[in-house]
């Protein structure tokens, strides 16, 4: 664990240095989502941001094509509709058992270090809802960037 | 054409039709499982407002309430110790644990099998796929099968042809109702995965933008939520705890919509849509689950229908391999305009083919030169040879066979007169209504055109080998040549009979009629299985066509039992007259399912002639019921010929016949078998105004005469034999 943690902790730090030389105003993110297995068809997924009073803020992906079904992503779904804001470019088919994916976004500068977090939602079909099943700081410079789910996602990780 | 419309599809989708077919029968069970294993009652009077606050108030953190198809209410929720899951009691509110899934292993890996094969969306093009061919061989099976009934009214007539034939036939006419809806749903809901029909599920009510995020009401307060029957809810989302942002969200057979948790108002709404309405039913009627048990029980009658399609599929399979691996090989063909003979063949099932080309090879074996075709490929050019022969089965009732079905408008649309001399030869079974009907509507038509005619219109009755020898002697001196046309359909695997009895009313010169007993081969019992009324094939020494004799025992009775009449230069018959017991013959079963009794109780009237009384004491001696049977048979000399007497005044005894009338023509009365059925009209007239079934067996002049009484006899009544025949009620097994 302390080696892992260890590892994290340099991987981030390297991050954080190549950061503070690119003076561009938007980083590329990427988070990796990965599944348990569970039974049940595929899982509908939302990877999604929230200002620092928690309050949603923008889509970062929707993974799972039913809009019916959507509504099962539950603080997503929220927070997208209140938002009014279209789902574009960012969904794709849901994810099954034991896969994993990954997400590149582009998130400016003013986000990170800033309280914003990303949420993860998930939804199997007569199975299980789980609004931010799992939660990430946007923190380049804190170590944590990869955090347990509490339902279908096994882990969530962030490279900046 | 319709044909390769049929087999094509069929054959490339039939592994995955089949594999569809299983996990969706597997399916179709569920919904009655799930209603007879007991979803709780549902409370209808209660509302979604209560039962909603009686949850809530007893288990912590509950996030949803689902009311599944069967009625079976779950809640999920969130507290301390993580995620929870309970099924609930609509009355009380209480949860006890539920599974963590409701559907077990096995009946989720069937669904996802028959959703989508495991192949993710390629699957479940593939399953769509299927359904959309599925829909297309019922369609073109269904128009098929009325095309071979000889018409709608003809559908639930008995099926004829090999088991493969007869199973093919005899299950689709069974699941075609089922196959249709099933395809059409499966087709429906398919299409609307991939948003090319509507299921609704993009008219949803647009989410609350402003709420009034005081503190919330207890949930039995809430007046929208007060409104719904619990009986109508699907799902209702909680608002998260302690969010006053938050709202209710409902989906009911009503439609959707969102509830303020402190006003209980109804903030936003949304109608189910026609189109969501629609999917409802089209889900309902595929999967059996939400109508109850009628639509439980629906699901099993589907789910039976799919366990026929592997069937479908194999018989499908093997019936078009038979068809293919008989079809004719036309290499040893000569050019159509250097022909002086054309041979044209109209066939169903390949047999016709099988006859033309022994004709072919008899007339090139005398220095003729032959080209041998289809019947639909005939031009202006096959018309100009010297002769036109034309072989032709009938399709149905009179229509024409697959390999013909374009020739009679193409012989109309001849430009020009046709030259050549016509000889029509009919293949066809005296049994179905319209015998050989297309044959003789083609040389009806060929005749009109102006072609002379070779030779007059013949017929064969069920592939009858010895007809088409007689035919080919005609031909032969219509042609001046020397034809030895010998053509043997290919016939079942045959087997070592010994003979055990033989009895005879005299043993003298003129005593011609002798019932003969054969012990049953050693082989297993199943693979000799037969009836009295089903035919024995035996091919005399030194020939190679058999002969068929009527059985007038059954393979239960353990023994063989056949009735011979000696020609005077019969073959067969005077082999078989000679044989002592313990003489061997070759022979093999050929069964003969048009000529049985219906079954129940009603009354059986047999008329026969000679050795066509052997069925009728088969039938007679297995008549354990008591059904009214009455016996009509006709020999010529009383002392020689009543061959059966004995056992058939002790059936008269024991009540298995009911009345007997024998007739003889040398007698002293000199009485045919139509006489006496004419005597008891007024007896005959009732019992087939009660449904009796009329069954005939012997020669050709006997049958027609027969007809030509019981046609008077029917004449009161209204309907005649051909009416009968159309019912299955007028049997006849001529010779």
């Amino acid at each position: 664990m302390n080696k892992l943690f260890t590892s994290v902790a340099i991987a981030a730090s390297l991050c954080a240095a190549i950061i503070s030389v690119d003076q561009a105003e938007a980083k590329k993110v990427t988070a990796t989502v990965n599944m348990k297995s569970f039974r049940g068809p595929p899982a509908y997924v939302a990877l999604y941001l929230t200002k620092p009073d928690g309050q949603f803020h923008s889509t970062v992906a929707v993974r799972g094509g039913k809009q019916k079904y959507r509504r099962h992503l539950r603080g997503w779904f929220r927070g997208v509709s209140k938002s009014g804001r279209p789902v574009d470019g960012v969904s794709g088919a849901s994810v099954g058992s034991g896969r994993s994916f990954e997400v590149q976004a582009d998130i400016a500068d003013a986000l990170l270090n800033a309280g914003y977090k990303l949420h993860v939602d998930t939804a199997v079909e007569d199975v299980a809802d789980y609004r931010g099943e799992a939660t990430l700081e946007l923190n380049p410079d804190k170590s944590q960037a990869s955090a347990r789910g509490k339902g279908f996602v096994k882990s969530v990780t962030i490279s900046h | 054409m319709m044909r390769t419309l049929h087999s094509a599809p069929g054959l490339l989708i039939a592994l995955l039709i089949s594999v569809l077919a299983v996990s969706g029968a597997f399916l179709a069970v569920q919904p009655g499982l799930d209603l007879a294993v007991g979803a709780p009652t549902p409370v209808t009077q209660h509302s979604v407002a209560l039962l909603a606050d009686r949850v809530a108030s007893q288990q912590s953190g509950v996030e949803r309430l689902s009311r599944k198809a069967n009625g079976t209410i779950i809640a999920y929720g969130n507290n301390d110790t993580g995620n929870w899951k309970a099924i609930i009691d609509p009355a009380t509110g209480l949860g006890t644990p539920a599974p963590e899934t409701e559907t077990s292993a096995l009946e989720a890996f069937m669904l996802e099998l028959h959703r989508s094969l495991f192949l993710g969306n390629r699957g479940r093009i593939l399953t769509g796929f299927s359904a959309f061919i599925l829909l297309a061989l019922t369609v073109t099976g269904t128009w098929l099968l009325v095309k071979r009934c000889g018409g709608v009214g003809n559908y639930f007539m008995p099926t004829t042809g090999t088991l493969s034939q007869r199973l093919h036939i005899g299950i689709g006419k069974l699941t075609v109702a089922g196959l249709l809806l099933s395809s059409v749903t499966g087709l429906y809901m398919s299409l609307a995965t991939f948003d090319l029909a509507p299921d609704g599920s993009n008219m949803d009510a647009p989410y609350p933008a402003n709420v009034a995020g005081t503190t919330p009401r207890p949930i039995a307060q809430l007046e929208a939520l007060q409104q719904i029957p619990v009986l109508h809810l699907r799902e209702l989302i909680f608002p998260f705890a302690g969010d006053t942002e938050d709202v209710f969200a409902f989906n009911s057979s009503a439609g959707q919509g969102y509830v303020d948790q402190a006003t209980g108002t109804l903030i936003s709404f949304a109608p189910n849509s026609f189109g969501q309405k629609l999917y409802e039913t089209v889900y309902m009627l595929h999967t059996g689950q939400g109508g109850g048990w009628l639509s439980a029980i629906l699901a099993l009658v589907l789910g039976i229908a799919a366990i026929g399609l592997p069937v479908l599929s194999t018989t499908g399979a093997l019936i078009w391999w038979k068809r293919k691996s008989t079809a004719p090989r036309l290499s040893n063909n000569d050019p159509v305009v250097s022909s002086d003979t054309i041979i044209l063949v109209g066939s169903q099932g390949n047999a016709t083919w099988g006859f033309a080309e022994a004709l072919r090879n008899a007339l090139k074996a005398r220095g003729q030169k032959v080209h041998l075709c289809a019947m639909n490929d005939v031009s202006y050019e096959h018309c100009q040879a010297q002769n036109l022969l034309v072989l032709t089965s009938t399709y149905g009732d009179g229509d024409a066979p697959a390999s013909a079905d374009k020739f009679l408008g193409k012989i109309s649309n001849l430009s020009g007169p046709g030259n050549a001399r016509i000889a029509v030869l009919g293949f066809g079974d005296t049994r179905f209504p319209d015998f050989c009907g297309f044959a003789k509507r083609t040389e009806a038509v060929l005749i009109k055109k102006g072609f002379p005619l070779l030779m007059e219109f013949n017929t064969i009755n069920q592939q009858c080998p010895q007809s088409f020898r007689g035919w080919g002697a005609k031909l032969s001196s219509a042609l001046d040549l020397e034809l030895a046309l010998n053509h043997l359909p290919q016939q079942p695997k045959s087997h070592e009979w010994k003979l055990t009895e033989i009895i005879k009313n005299k043993e003298t010169e003129d005593a011609d009629i002798a019932v003969l007993r054969f012990a049953l081969p050693q082989t297993p019992a199943k693979s000799i299985a037969f009836e009295a009324g089903d035919l024995i094939g035996i091919t005399p020494p030194g020939d190679a066509a058999p002969r068929f004799y009527s059985l007038a025992s059954a393979s239960r009775d353990g023994f063989v039992e056949i009735c011979v009449k000696r020609h005077r230069n019969g073959l067969c018959s005077t082999h078989l007259h000679s044989l002592r017991p313990g003489a061997k013959i070759s022979g093999f079963i050929k069964t003969n399912p048009l000529f049985r009794p219906a079954s129940g109780s009603g009354a059986i009237i047999m008329i026969g002639a000679g050795t066509g009384m052997a069925p009728f004491a088969g039938f007679a001696r297995h008549n354990r019921i008591k059904r009214p049977m009455l016996l009509f048979w006709g020999g010529r000399n009383p002392g020689t010929d009543f061959i059966y007497q004995q056992q058939i005044m002790s059936c008269l005894q024991k009540q298995h016949l009911s009345r007997v009338k024998p007739a003889f023509s040398q007698g002293p009365k000199r009485q045919y078998v139509q006489d006496r059925v004419a005597e008891d009209a007024q007896i005959i007239r009732a019992q087939i105004a009660n449904g009796a079934q009329i069954m005939v067996c012997g020669g050709q002049a006997m049958a027609t005469a027969v007809r030509a009484t019981i046609d008077q006899i029917l004449l009161p009544l209204g309907i005649s034999v051909s009416l009968l025949k159309q019912q299955n009620r007028y049997l006849e097994d001529v010779y």
